[in-house]
């Protein structure tokens, strides 16, 4: 016990050169062991933390960077939040005009009785049916959401996005259709027999009229449009010719038919230029005035039917001639 | 690991390897060619050719000869030192001395004669 004592101490002597008084530690070697673990482990610490410490200086330049580029980003991030809610913004406003466009569309249904109208009201009801017409009225709350709000947080944008997202396709489609209901108007439009079948005057019109031939009344089913032998016929509207011959009485007879129930016959022709099943458009040359037939004078006799009911072609006859 | 140092070394007068402890009393001559301090009591004769320093609260009651001797406690007897005796405000001297240099600092006691070594440490380190 006592050799271990001894021998696990031992004395550090500092004895100044000159004078100043000689100081004495008594130390264990333990004390020591200890002293140089603690001062390895110290060193080592401080080694560790060194290079932590230059990794850490490494990670502030990394840090100062992010947070520069952090900041830019919330920058950016904030125009794009206010350029996605300009943009939903101008996604309602699409979708207002698609709705007012459908509107008048659905509209003239209701002024112009006519079939083709009615094509465009079922695209129009069909649209409805799918809530595509609906959609504003849905995203009305949203809207006035958004124009009360001057600076929309970074962290709309996502929803915004979402929103401009799932609005597109559905406005895509709704703009589709309306393309296909405007060229069904269109189609309709063309077909639908407005012009005058020749350039002149009308010597007789629709209805009970003397009758030129003889004696008594009898009921005219169409107009006559006087005009010079050779005179050229126009078809009224877009069709296919269902006719194109001779018929007693008649004389050389155009028939066109024009879809959406509507024929026009134009007949005493001196000459057809058609030939049955051919297409024609709008204002196209179709036939010459002339005499053949039971006629007077040379004109055409022009008439229309809708539905197979021969009706007051004047009507119709709105176009300049 | 220092005892192999201490065996190698012959001569070194700049290193203290004798120390008389402030406990430690000794009687007769203390002869050595390192430096040596003092801190307790030594009575009869110190010869070094290193360096001598005499530590405050030390009596020495001897004839002294050493290279440089340094005088913080009370020394009675004579002083030879080729190179510089010091006395420092601690220091009491009762003694000639015959010193290459002499440095008194205020508040020392000094009494007795002095001379100075013809030769001079200059000299001395020639050599």
């Amino acid at each position: 016990m006592n050799r271990d004592h001894r021998q696990g101490s031992f004395t550090l002597m500092l004895i100044p050169h000159s004078d100043g008084r000689t100081r004495v530690f008594r130390l264990r070697w333990s004390w020591l062991r200890a002293l140089l673990c603690f001062a390895v482990a110290f060193s080592a610490a401080l080694t560790w933390f060194g290079f932590s410490y230059s990794g850490m200086l490494k990670n502030m330049d990394e840090l100062h960077y992010l947070r520069v580029v952090t900041a830019q980003q919330r920058t950016e991030m904030e125009y794009l939040s206010r350029e996605a809610a300009a943009l939903l913004k101008d996604m309602k406003r699409i979708q207002e005009l698609d709705r007012q466009v459908r509107d008048l569309l659905t509209a003239e249904k209701s002024g112009n009785s006519n079939s083709a109208a009615s094509v465009v009201s079922i695209a129009g009801t069909r649209l409805a049916s799918r809530g595509i017409l609906n959609l504003s009225a849905d995203r009305g709350l949203g809207l006035t959401e958004l124009d009360n709000e001057f600076a929309p947080k970074p962290t709309g944008i996502l929803g915004t996005l979402q929103e401009i997202k799932e609005q597109l396709p559905v406005q895509q489609n709704s703009l589709v259709q309306l393309k296909e209901a405007l060229l069904e108007r269109q189609a309709m439009l063309a077909a639908y027999p407005s012009l005058w079948p020749a350039s002149g005057y009308i010597s007789s019109g629709f209805g009970y009229r003397r009758n030129p031939f003889g004696s008594g009344y009898d009921y005219h089913y169409g107009v006559d449009v006087a005009a010079p032998y050779g005179s050229p016929i126009f078809a009224t509207g877009d069709g296919t010719v269902i006719f194109s011959g001779y018929k007693s009485a008649y004389g050389r007879t155009v028939m066109i038919d024009h879809g959406y129930g509507y024929t026009t016959l134009y007949s005493h022709n001196a000459k057809n230029l058609v030939e049955v099943g051919q297409k024609v458009k709008k204002g196209q040359l179709i036939a010459l005035v002339g005499l053949t037939g039971r006629t007077t004078g040379p004109h055409v006799h022009y008439e229309v039917w809708v539905n197979g009911i021969r009706v007051n072609p004047k009507q119709f006859m709105t176009s300049e001639q | 690991m220092f005892g192999r140092k201490e065996g190698k070394a012959v001569a070194s007068p700049e290193k203290v390897e004798t120390v008389v402890g402030k406990d430690t009393e000794v009687r007769g001559t203390i002869i050595s060619s390192s430096g040596i301090r003092i801190d307790g009591k030594v009575n009869g004769e110190i010869e070094s050719s290193g360096d001598l320093v005499i530590g405050q609260g030390a009596t020495v009651e001897a004839s002294v000869k050493a290279r440089h001797v340094t005088v913080a406690g009370t020394l009675r007897g004579n002083v030879t030192a080729e190179g510089k005796l010091e006395i420092t405000q601690t220091g009491k001297l009762f003694g000639d001395v015959k010193v290459g240099a002499l440095v008194v600092i205020e508040g020392a006691t000094f009494q007795g004669t002095s001379s100075m070594v013809r030769e001079g440490p200059a000299e001395k380190k020639k050599d």
